[in-house]
């Protein structure tokens, strides 16, 4: 490999990325207002579902387990009057759950008789189900004792009626802020998805204009092409990253917990992925059309959701987590939330920081391979 | 220009849309291929419930009363042991350096306590890194330690008798599904519609649809057609292979169902050829329309529930018409919903589909001339 050539090439690429103005300004504006988009609005601990209360037993105790599921910061509850049916409150769709409460509920918990709350839970939001389910199951039981009748002898012990008192403690994010969940999870997405598209682009840009034929006419060779173009890439790219992390930094206070050594050599690694599959998929197909659709839609869905972002890698079927493990965006993520929230350092990091060098290694051959010979493909 | 909307001329632009479509198989495979695949793919993958939660336990009183605490914790499959060490040190240890997700001490007198019916603290730590792990779990904990302490107490407990309406067996693939189907419908679909019409422009060809006598809605409604048809196979495609895969039921009106998606699919297009409209390259297409489609996505209620956004972003999902979309079908799609229950919903996408198209419509007429 000729590292002239390779550094002619990416001042090539460079200069052609420049030429756009609007392309420079969008590659630079997307990530940061995406960052800013999602670091606002995407919050996924359950807050402030509706539900409709019916009650018919109008005692103390419903007044209490009323206000005590309003209380809840999970919960609203809305008096709801008596004359339609609980079937046909979640029908309307207005609420999540309908829940009645008999007449004489009290009278039977103060006279120790057993006694039911209904409910009906709308199972379409299987998290948001669960959640109402645990909320009224601990709340009725906590709030009908305070009703029922004394106990007639001691409770014999040793186990009969445990008292646990169970402490819980949430540590590194104590007060539960979600932003130091999401935003070191942005930047992996941010940086799976725009790297991978600007470099798809500026592979097939080539073939589809023509312009490739006249680097297979040169001593140019396939090596220098991929490490020129992926040079010049990797600089956007991690132009793109400090960009979005001073934001991070400046609105969110997102900053290193920790040694910042493995996410600092990540960073690059991640990057160099995504540019090497941007090529990739580029070097695969014809017309930009379908490059974009591929790196565009596909890329984006998987280092999206098959890359522990949302809901955790260990919660899918066995196969998709071994799947994940093959998507770059998955380690980095978990590098990243270590390096700012967790600091761990080496110890916790070291082999995510391996396996993306491993699947960068990967990607190079896969990125080569088809552009090996410098040759237009048969029929093309 | 004529004004004249002729069938006879749009019939024609339409076959040549269609053969600039079908002519090349690789377009036609990503346009169907992914959407169908991502749909089905992604719903069995995802699942929203925590369980697997690596929890290490110190039991450090290590009697018939602390096991049976620690049977109760991992008994459901939400928590599973780690074989990390018996004392308080190393499974806080074992918490902070995340080889486990969550620790559980129980105290050395903790037997005694309870054998004198006081009351044992228990510590359970969280590595609050994944904050929506630790946040569910928290509140799995905390219901076990619940049901743990009301067991074999003297009254009988207020029962609660909860019935899970719509989604009886609770399957995530349920919740997935409708958005799933209306986030994929919606980056494919303004992708795709508005990558092929910069093309158009980047070739030149645009000019050439100029001179001849045909109006610019033939032009546009026949860029339309041919997306439109793939994306309905496409609906339909992942909606027999849900119910083959996941049972989904269908429990509503089927062509009101589909008088909706026709509305929502030409919107999405809509959108699409609205962004090309402003743009003149391939890269800003794709770098526009990924920006627009992935906050519409996340903006929707798909993933992250709207109620949990900050009172500004729901007031702002009102306008995004995938949020729209995506509770009509799954109330018609799950819960059998009728007009009379959605129609707000329709209104909002009818509206804004309507909105869509005219601004997309005159945008484009003005880059005709």
């Amino acid at each position: 490999m000729n590292l002239g050539r390779v550094w002619v090439q990416c001042l090539k690429e460079l200069v052609e990325f420049r030429r756009d103005p609007l392309t420079v300004a969008l590659a630079f504006g997307l990530p940061v207002a995406m960052l800013l988009i999602f670091g606002f609005a995407i919050r996924l601990q359950i807050k402030n579902i509706p539900v409709a209360i019916q009650d018919f037993d109008r005692s103390a105790f419903s007044r209490d387990f009323i206000s005590r599921v309003d209380a809840s910061q999970e919960l609203i509850a809305i008096p709801e009057p008596l004359d339609r049916s609980p079937a046909a409150i979640l029908d309307a769709g207005a609420v999540r759950a309908a829940i009645v409460i008999p007449p004489g509920t009290q009278r039977a918990i103060s006279e120790g008789r057993p006694a039911a709350i209904q409910s009906i839970v709308d199972g379409t939001d299987v998290v948001n189900a669960l959640t109402i389910k645990q909320i009224l199951t601990a709340t009725s039981a906590f709030v009908s004792a305070g009703y029922a009748p004394p106990p007639a002898a001691p409770i014999a012990p040793p186990f009969d009626a445990p008292n646990v008192a169970l402490h819980e403690r949430i540590w590194f994010n104590p007060g539960g802020n979600e932003a130091l969940f999401i935003v070191p999870g942005v930047y992996g997405v941010i940086l799976a998805m725009y790297p991978t598209l600007l470099a798809a682009i500026a592979m097939v840009r080539d073939k589809e204009r023509g312009t490739i034929v006249q680097a297979y006419a040169s001593r140019l060779r396939a090596s220098e092409l991929i490490a020129g173009k992926c040079l010049a890439l990797e600089c956007i790219g991690l132009v793109e990253a400090l960009a979005i992390m001073l934001i991070g930094w400046a609105v969110w206070g997102v900053h290193f917990a920790g040694d910042p050594v493995p996410f600092l050599l990540a960073t690059p690694l991640l990057v160099c992925c995504q540019v090497l599959l941007g090529l990739f998929i580029g070097s695969r197909m014809t017309t930009v059309t379908s490059a974009i659709q591929a790196a565009g839609s596909v890329n984006s869905l998987v280092s999206f959701l098959l890359s522990g972002f949302l809901y955790p890698v260990t919660t899918m079927p066995l196969v998709f987590q071994w799947i994940s493990y093959a998507v770059p965006a998955r380690h980095y993520i978990n590098i990243s939330r270590d390096a700012f929230v967790r600091g761990s350092g080496w110890s916790g990091t070291s082999s995510e920081v391996l396996s993306l060098a491993a699947i960068a290694s990967i990607l190079a051959v896969c990125a080569w391979l088809p552009m090996r010979r410098m040759q237009l493909a048969r029929g093309a | 220009m004529s004004g004249v909307f002729s069938w006879r001329r749009w019939l024609v632009l339409v076959r040549k849309e269609f053969m600039q479509i079908l002519g090349n198989r690789q377009v036609l495979y990503i346009l169907l291929f992914p959407p169908i695949v991502q749909v089905t793919i992604l719903g069995y993958a995802l699942n929203p419930l925590i369980k697997h939660v690596a929890l290490a336990i110190a039991d450090e009183s290590k009697s018939p009363a602390s096991r049976e605490l620690i049977d109760a914790f991992t008994a459901n499959g939400v928590f599973v042991p780690t074989r990390a060490g018996s004392d308080a040190a190393r499974v806080y240890r074992a918490v902070q350096s995340g080889t486990a997700d969550a620790g559980l001490v129980i105290p050395a007198d903790y037997a005694t306590m309870i054998t004198r019916g006081a009351s044992p603290d228990v510590q359970l730590v969280f590595d609050g890194v994944n904050s929506y792990v630790a946040n569910l779990g928290a509140g799995y904990a905390s219901a076990i330690v619940q049901v743990y302490n009301a067991r074999g107490s003297a009254a009988p407990p207020l029962a609660s008798e909860i019935t899970f309406a719509y989604n009886p067996g609770l399957v995530t693939a349920w919740f997935f599904v409708p958005g799933l189907l209306g986030s994929v419908l919606m980056i494919t679909g303004l992708l795709a519609s508005a990558s092929a019409s910069v093309r158009e422009k980047d070739e030149g060809t645009l000019e050439q649809l100029l001179m001849t006598p045909a109006s610019s809605l033939e032009v546009l409604l026949a860029k339309i057609a041919p997306l439109f048809s793939l994306f309905i196979i496409a609906m339909l495609g992942s909606l027999a292979l849900s119910r083959l895969i996941f049972g989904l039921p269908f429990r509503g009106d089927f062509p009101l169902f589909m008088a909706i998606s026709s509305l929502y699919i030409v919107a999405a297009i809509s959108i699409g050829i609205l962004i090309s409209t402003f743009v003149t390259t391939q890269q800003q297409v794709v770098l526009i329309s990924l920006f627009t489609a992935l906050p519409l996505m996340m903006l929707s209620g798909a993933f992250a529930p709207i109620e949990s956004m900050p009172p500004a972003w729901q007031a702002f999902s009102l306008i995004n018409p995938l949020r729209h979309y995506i509770s009509i079908a799954r109330a018609i799609i799950l819960k059998g919903a009728g007009l009379d229950i959605i129609w707000p919903d329709v209104l909002a996408l009818a509206a804004f589909g309507l909105l869509a198209i005219s601004i997309s419509a005159t945008r484009y007429r003005s880059q005709l001339r």
